[in-house]
């Protein structure tokens, strides 16, 4: 079977390259010849019509009854020009033609002389001239003669002309972003044509695609959120999911840019459906759906990275059950349905590029609140009299760069200096700061270029589009910078009279993205961490070194033995230890839609996807990481002389991934309409699907990348280390991992219309996965869904009230579920390959078989209003819904003494609701002023509820993902009731249960003490977005605003060896009356109570002391754009110009906490340095001709 | 066109893809369900889940360590387990804190039980491959009980084991079964039923010490009757295991100017079955008891000790160290073990003479030459106590000692209180202590309350 299915592709692939090779030669080919060969005996009329159609291009144009009349032609002409041949065709009929505008009318010719004098006489040539709002002419408006194949386009003076009317026509005139005009002509010659922009903020999409059906959103049940290329085009950042970021309500997307790194985050649709638990394998992210096609990539994986923005024509999400059900159990999460855009039949080529130059504000390296150098030191004194340090200088080795303050300490410590020099040393060091520093040699603004280039078009039969993109992504870290280009070739044949229409569509992505740890390892707290007077450069502007792993002493005692050095700069280190992550993504898709009859067609679509990913970290033999790795691998011999365990050099990790994919899908398509009062629209298909994912990597050591050579290296051989022990390099070449997931579907979705007025819909899908040991029988379950719709304004009572342009109600209902992936009612085991000490290949049970598991199921209520007033100036759209999950797979500890301390059960139940509410208002309407809102508004909450969430078992708060807690919401905050400080600094905590009751040590039971405080996530969330045109100018500002919710204010950090600057640390207690002023308990240990000042710290830092609400507005993004005027444009040989500037990221406006916090950017209390998030500025130019 | 014609192709097209056994392709390349006798050798073949035998607990109880420097107590304060463990002190793990010696080997025991439920009737192997992979298993999981019944419960008394609460005795794959703790009798007797099940079925040579061999069924064997007192039946089974394998390193041969590397343990013909211990902690100060005891002649000191200024965490005395001979310190079954329990049943059933004997011919491959003497005893219970110092000094770090002290209390002549000094306070062990018994974790026992603690 696979080996067929295969063969297959390989075929459709092959053929799917002619079929666009060949249109795309058709549209070239768009001349068409005017001398007419014809050798046809007894033809019939319409048939000689057809093939001269065929040769010249003309149409004809005829009453079937005056065809009737006539007889069989018989012709041989060669190379005879239209009008002769006409002349010899017509010479025998009892017919006669007019040949008018590329246009053959067949008229009787027993028409009188009247008639056929009055119809010269009223042919009428009409002059025109489009204008747009600000009365300037339009280049480029199409007019299109009703009723007629007959149509014009206006010059770039906005002049058009339409010869041989007769007065009486209808003219349709359209133009992109502007509402089509009507005008119907009563004989005038001369006419004007205004047209009025498409109001953005109003405009009605009346499509929306599942992926699988394009359904009229008059008529569909569910419940969708629709993002148009336009909306895309007013957020210039290269990320789409930023771009998304408050446009639906329902839909709440985070990305976190404070570190520059914008390209990721996550996207929720109306909250969660199941709890994400370390061991379950359930995706808990919305099926993304990229013109038809599961993308094969995940969002989390950067499905969307590989897309270009500009390309997307629509994005749809689906968000309850009947809308996402056809998607069957992908689609538990809700789906993002992406449709790229394509050519359009006739329309002229147009070339349109863009270029976008993006920067921020200066880094900063003082986000949240500090302590000063000063204060750092006295912090590192009293660790040392806390006994949290130790003097490493006795044994020589270092697990970390010992800081400068503690070497001048235990020098004194060790009374090599006196107290009054260690004071002079410590102030002396204390006038260093090394933030500016870092800010200049390790940092840098952030910037990116966007370049977008398109050209779309399409013939009679056909159409293409295609795009190539190109961006590059400096990150605020120095030596970090992605970059990728990606291009798009897409075209539509139409074939055989329109019966059969082809869509194939090639894209292939590249990104580049590189990091290097440098600037991260730094600003961290890690061993190589930078103390805030570790200066980068000295006085003098030379490079500061510092050592790591051993003392300086020893150090150079060491290097005079042959070690490599041991010096360690972060400067010198941005040149070195990047990792070159490379990721191709190629996709290729291919439908045939095929009409059987006007109602019914049968659509053959398949994809194949090819994803490449390629991660290489080169350590150079000159980097820090490269020489530790030989030196702490390095002994000295009996002779002297340095013996090296791993060979001298770089080290070279490389990981290679492939995902490959396949989907093929037969579709019938039924569209029945009976006398325009039932309507009937069903999708009735099969598919399959698999995607393969293959993962393998490998080390090399003593590589040098100029001449690609490395040493081979024994990984099982022990060797003599730096510190006396015997390891060995251990395996070179990491596992290969293969996984096959396939999918084998029915699915059907059917719709049914009575009057245009009520709707009735229904789908199905039946989804069999290879779970590997599970019976046929358990493997799959069938999910549906059913809804109504109401389009009451149709309704007599209503259709005559002026001021209610519209108003539609919509119920659905629809179940949906998931397989327990992961587990087996059968033993499973994992093949481990061979065991590198034992030598023996050897598998293991990872897993318990479990045959007791159930589907987890989630069953989804959604009731919707639409309606709009004073003409569809003020609209609401309003969801409400309901989730109900049962049967949640959760990860419970068990008892470890059956051989596993957790498994999977079917838990919990999960209770969601929410609201999404859209509003969208135009306050001004003018010719030369708009003024359109928008506001999203959505709210989302959840409750647990299971018997076994009383009391948290076990250590599930370690094993666990996500905790959760019966009658709580899952994204819950519970806290310690502080009650103050003892006279040992110690944090004191009350019984929230009873009052007066105070626990001081780790004596107490550890949750019961707990309340709630609120939930980490928002339940009110959305934006404001309001858009001023005036003339050529457009402003629009964005606004997002989350309500309710709280978090934990960041505060201080375990002092362990590690201690960052959190600011809070300067109050600590450090003597016994301190707890009267000051709340942050102090760092003293007491080693008779063992180290109970971690306890101490714990309580404190998960107290209701730190608690602050969530609430607050933020300014997003204020855009604004200008039209260059035609004249201007036309002299450049240009359609249109539009420049535009847009400043993001502003920062909040308002927020409910006195710290005025952003709970979105919470400083690290546990790193030494944090970047601020700051604005992002961007200038944007795109033009088309 | 003849739209019954496509309509036909539209159905056959799309019946075509609906086959459901294309999604009876093996999802994930590398795992498998349980068919064939191989996977079941792959299984057993799991090193990670045999290889734990005693563990921290053990080594540092036993009277091999005595950590008297102060600066080493003090750092070795920072793990309150540690510290419990060493001043015999109950409960190791407080809150939910996991016993990870007892969920290796419980994880051990569930890949046994799904090895020795369905090897038997796998797909592909021969006969005698399936039988031998069997009582790998049996081997294996008679060991892990062995190891759990005398860490976990009294020491194995004929007149109270009927009674005393050993642990729960689990013989099948199963989760969410009772784990009501079997007595003592009970898991000796599963412990015994097993090993004679599994000898006859186990092969002579195994490819290394990974696998139990027939000597390594024997030797267990041998262990397991002396610790029930069964001193006849234990040098019995010693002496079929020695009969097949008596290989003793001289340890000569990797000391000195040749310095031949020590085999690894997974290498070491010494070894029967190699275990380890999960032990966490490096810096262990020998007692001078021991060293006394020792002396600085003994090869095994030359190998195994360490001078305390030379670990991470340096100290004023000597250390043990594994790592100066060979890869790790073997808590599983080797000759130089069987060999005492052989003398050990000599000496005690009067032989005295066969038993120094035995001593002294280990001893020839402990020293050099020069420093050899021949050991001599006049008295059957002298002879024993020799029996027991050699074993100190043959298994010293180990924490093999620490069985040998809960055993031996049964013997009223070995029978004696022990007291060590830490941070100033001094603590005794008293014979048949109740600190004899180690505890379970409060994690365990608050999840399954049929399984009842043990006394402090």
């Amino acid at each position: 079977m696979h080996k067929r299915v295969y063969h297959k592709f390989l075929l459709i692939m092959r053929l799917t390259f002619v079929i666009l090779l060949a249109s795309l030669m058709q549209v070239a080919a768009s001349g068409y010849a005017q001398k007419i060969s014809l050798s046809e005996k007894n033809a019939s009329i319409v048939r000689i019509f057809a093939k001269i159609k065929a040769q010249s291009g003309y149409d004809f144009v005829a009453d079937g009854q005056v065809l009737k009349s006539a007889t069989p032609v018989s012709i041989h002409v060669k190379d005879m020009d239209l009008p002769q041949v006409l002349e010899l065709i017509f010479k025998n009929q009892p017919l006669a033609f007019e040949i008018q505008n590329r246009m053959v009318v067949v008229l009787s010719k027993e028409s009188s002389l009247f008639e056929r004098i009055t119809a010269v006489f009223l042919k009428v040539d009409v002059r025109g001239l489009v204008i747009n709002e600000r009365g300037e002419p339009m280049a480029g408006a199409n007019v299109v003669v009703k009723g007629r194949n007959q149509s014009a386009r206006s010059a770039a003076d906005g002049s058009f002309t339409l010869l041989n009317l007769t007065g009486k026509e209808t003219l349709i005139t359209s133009f992109i972003g502007y509402n089509p005009d009507t005008l119907r002509l009563t004989g005038q010659n001369n006419i004007v044509i205004a047209m009025k922009p498409a109001v953005a903020a109003l405009e009605d999409v009346s499509i929306v695609s599942t992926g699988y059906q394009n359904v009229n959103k008059d008529r569909a049940t569910g419940s969708f959120g629709i993002v148009t290329a336009k909306d895309l085009a007013q957020y210039p950042t290269i990320s789409v999911l930023e771009r998304l970021q408050g446009l639906v309500p329902g839909v709440n997307i985070s990305t976190k840019t404070t570190a520059g790194q914008s390209r990721n985050g996550t996207i929720n649709i109306r909250g969660i459906s199941t709890i994400v638990g370390r061991y379950t394998q359930v995706s808990v992210e919305p099926l993304l759906v990229i013109d038809g096609f599961p993308s094969q990539i995940s969002i989390a994986r950067g499905g969307l990275d590989y897309l270009n923005p500009d390309d997307i024509q629509q994005v749809t999400f689906l968000k309850d059950a009947a809308a996402a059900s056809i998607w069957g159990i992908q689609a538990a999460n809700g789906v993002i349905v992406v449709t790229t855009k394509k050519g359009k039949q006739n329309s002229p080529p147009s070339l349109n590029f863009s270029t976008t130059y993006s920067t921020s504000a200066k880094p900063k390296t003082n986000f949240g609140p500090t302590m000063s150098v000063p204060d750092y030191i006295d912090l590192e004194k009293d660790m040392i009299k806390a006994y949290l340090l130790s003097d490493p200088v006795p044994g020589n080795y270092l697990s970390r760069n010992n800081s400068q303050a503690q070497a001048i300490i235990f020098s004194n410590q060790r009374g090599e200096i006196s107290e009054a020099q260690m004071n002079a040393e410590l102030a002396a060091l204390a006038q260093y700061d090394n933030g500016d520093q870092i800010a200049e040699y390790l940092l840098q603004r952030p910037a990116t270029k966007q370049y977008n280039l398109s050209m779309s078009g399409g013939g009679v039969n056909s159409s293409y589009y295609m795009s190539g993109f190109y961006y590059t992504d400096d990150r605020v870290y120095k030596s970090n910078r992605n970059k990728g280009y990606s291009f798009n070739i897409g075209t539509t044949s139409v074939l055989f009279k329109g019966r059969v229409n082809i869509n194939t569509s090639l894209s292939y992505a590249n990104t580049t993205d590189k990091t290097n740890p440098a600037s991260t390892t730094a600003m961290s707290m890690s061993d190589l961490g930078l103390r805030p007077y570790d200066m980068l450069k000295n006085p003098d502007g030379s490079t500061r070194y510092y050592d790591a792993l051993v003392v300086p002493s020893k150090a150079r005692e060491l290097e005079a033995k042959g070690y490599l050095p041991f010096r360690y700069s972060p400067v010198d280190e941005l040149n070195y230890n990047n990792t070159i992550n490379t990721g191709n993504n190629l996709g290729l898709n291919v439908a045939i839609n095929g009409k059987i009859t006007p109602w019914l067609s049968v659509t053959m679509s398949g994809n194949v996807g090819r994803n490449f990913n390629e991660r290489e970290n080169y350590q150079e033999p000159d980097s820090y990481e490269a020489r530790m790795m030989v030196n702490k691998a390095t002994s000295i011999n009996s002779s002297g002389r340095p013996v090296y365990g791993i060979p001298i050099g770089g080290r070279l990790a490389s990981e290679n991934g492939l995902v490959r994919s396949y989907n093929l899908r037969g579709q019938l398509n039924v569209n029945k309409n009976w006398n325009s009062r039932h309507e009937l629209n069903m999708v009735l298909g099969n598919e399959i699907r698999e995607v393969f994912d293959k993962k393998s990597g490998e080390i090399r050591y003593g590589y040098d990348k100029e001449i690609n050579a490395f040493s081979v290296v024994n990984p099982t051989v022990g060797y003599l280390d730096m510190y006396g022990n015997r390891p060995s390099i251990g395996s070179t070449s990491g596992a290969v991992i293969e996984k096959t997931t396939r999918a084998l579907s029915y699915y059907a979705n059917a719709a049914y219309t009575f009057n245009s007025k009520y709707t009735v819909s229904g789908s199905g899908r039946f989804d069999d996965l290879n779970l590997l040991g599970v019976e046929r029988r358990k493997r799959a379950i069938p999910l549906w869904s059913a809804g109504l719709s109401w389009n009451m304004k149709k309704e007599n009572l209503l259709k005559d009230i002026d001021w209610l342009s519209s108003l539609s109600g919509r119920f659905t209902y629809g179940f949906t579920g998931n397989a327990p992936q992961g587990y087996a009612p059968v033993t499973v085991i994992d093949l481990n390959g061979t065991d590198s000490y034992s030598g023996l290949p050897q598998a293991s049970i990872s897993r318990p078989a479990r045959e007791d598991l159930a589907w987890e199921k989630t069953r989804m209520i959604n009731y919707g209003l639409e309606f709009s007033v004073l003409d569809s100036r003020f609209a609401v759209t309003l969801d409400y819904y309901r989730k109900h999950s049962t049967d949640i797979f959760y990860e419970l500890p068990i008892n470890a003494t059956y051989g596993f301390s957790s498994t999977l059960f079917n838990a919990a139940k999960l209770d969601g609701k929410g609201i999404d509410l859209g509003l969208s208002f135009a306050l001004v309407r003018s010719k030369q002023v708009t003024w359109n809102n928008t506001i999203n508004l959505s709210y989302n909450t959840n409750i647990i509820h299971d018997e076994r969430f009383k009391l948290p078992i076990g250590n599930e708060d370690v094993t666990q993902g996500q905790i959760i807690h019966d009658g709580y919401p899952t994204d819950y905050l519970f806290s310690y009731k502080f009650a103050g400080l003892d006279q040992k600094g110690e944090t004191l905590i009350e019984d929230p249960n009873e009052p007066g009751k105070i626990y001081t040590t780790a004596d107490y039971a550890y949750w019961d003490i707990k309340y709630f405080s609120g939930r980490t996530v928002s339940p009110w969330f959305g934006a404001y977005i309001t858009n001023v045109t005036y003339k050529r100018f457009d402003l629009g500002v964005q606004f997002q605003y989350q309500l309710g919710g709280v978090f934990r204010k960041p505060s201080v950090n375990e002092v362990g060896i590690y201690a960052s600057r959190a600011g809070d640390l300067v109050q600590r207690w450090r003597k016994p009356g301190d707890e009267l002023t000051t709340n942050v308990p102090g760092i003293n240990t007491d080693y008779t109570q063992g180290f109970i000042y971690g306890g101490s710290i714990e309580r404190y830092s998960n107290s209701d002391l730190l608690v602050r609400s969530r609430s607050n507005v933020k300014l997003q993004q204020i855009r604004l754009a200008y039209a260059v005027p035609q004249r201007m444009v036309t002299k450049l040989g240009v359609k249109a110009i539009t420049v535009s500037a847009v400043a993001r990221n502003l920062g909040m406006i308002w927020a409910k906490n006195k710290e005025h916090i952003d709970p979105d950017y919470l400083y690290n209390v546990t790193t030494t340095y944090q970047l601020a998030p700051v604005p992002t500025y961007s200038f944007q130019v795109s033009l088309s001709l | 066109m003849n739209i019954f014609k496509i309509a036909c192709i539209a159905v056959i097209s799309i019946t075509v893809l609906s086959c459901r056994k294309y999604v009876e392709e093996v999802p994930v390349q590398g795992q498998r369900v349980l068919v064939y006798t191989t996977d079941y050798r792959l299984l057993i073949n799991n090193k990670n889940d045999s290889e734990v035998g005693s563990g921290n607990s053990a080594i540092l109880s036993c009277d091999d360590i005595d950590l008297k420097d102060s600066v080493l107590q003090q750092y070795f304060s920072a793990d309150m387990t540690d510290v419990t463990m060493y001043t015999w002190g109950k409960p190791f793990y407080v809150d939910k804190m996991d016993d990870y010696d007892w969920n290796a080997m419980y994880k051990g025991i569930y890949t046994y039980n799904t090895v020795i439920a369905g090897v038997l009737d796998s797909k592909g192997g021969s006969f005698d491959e399936r039988n031998a992979i069997y009582a790998e298993a049996l081997i294996q999981r008679s060991f892990t009980y062995f190891t759990l019944v005398n860490s976990y419960a009294k020491q194995y008394d004929a007149t109270t084991a009927a009674t005393d609460p050993g642990v729960p005795l689990l013989l099948e794959a199963k989760l969410f079964v009772n784990l009501e703790r079997a007595t003592v009798a009970v898991v000796y007797a599963q412990i015994l039923k097993d090993l004679q099940l599994a000898i006859p079925l186990i092969p002579v040579t195994q490819v290394n010490s990974v696998k139990p061999n027939r000597a390594a069924a024997y030797a267990l064997l041998a262990k397991a009757h002396l610790a029930m007192r069964n001193f006849s039946a234990a040098q019995q089974a010693a002496e079929e295991s020695l009969a097949l394998t008596s290989t003793l390193y001289d340890y000569k041969t990797f000391v000195g100017a040749s310095k031949l590397p020590f085999p690894r343990l997974v290498d070491n013909r010494e070894i029967l079955l190699r275990k380890i211990s999960r032990t966490s902690y490096s810096a262990l100060q020998l007692s001078d008891d021991l060293l006394n005891l020792l002396g600085s002649k003994d090869l095994r000191y030359t190998l195994f000790t360490k001078n305390g200024s030379t670990f991470w965490q340096n100290f004023s005395g000597i250390g043990y160290w594994a790592g100066n001979g060979t890869d790790g310190s073997n808590v599983g079954l080797s000759v130089s073990e069987t060999w005492l329990i052989r003398a050990e049943c000599l000496a005690r059933s009067g032989k005295r003479d066969e038993a120094v004997k035995m001593l002294n011919d280990l001893r020839k491959n402990r020293f050099l030459a020069a420093d050899y003497k021949d050991l001599s005893a006049t008295g059957d219970q002298q002879a024993l106590e020799m029996v027991i110092n050699e074993r100190r000094r043959e298994f010293f770090g180990t924490g093999l000692r620490w069985f040998d002290q809960k055993r031996l209390n049964k013997d009223p002549f070995f029978a004696k209180p022990f007291t060590r000094i830490y941070n100033g306070a001094s603590y005794t062990l008293q014979p048949n202590s109740n600190a004899y018994v180690f505890p379970l974790s409060s994690l365990i026992v608050n999840q399954n309350p049929e399984l009842i603690q043990n006394p402090n």
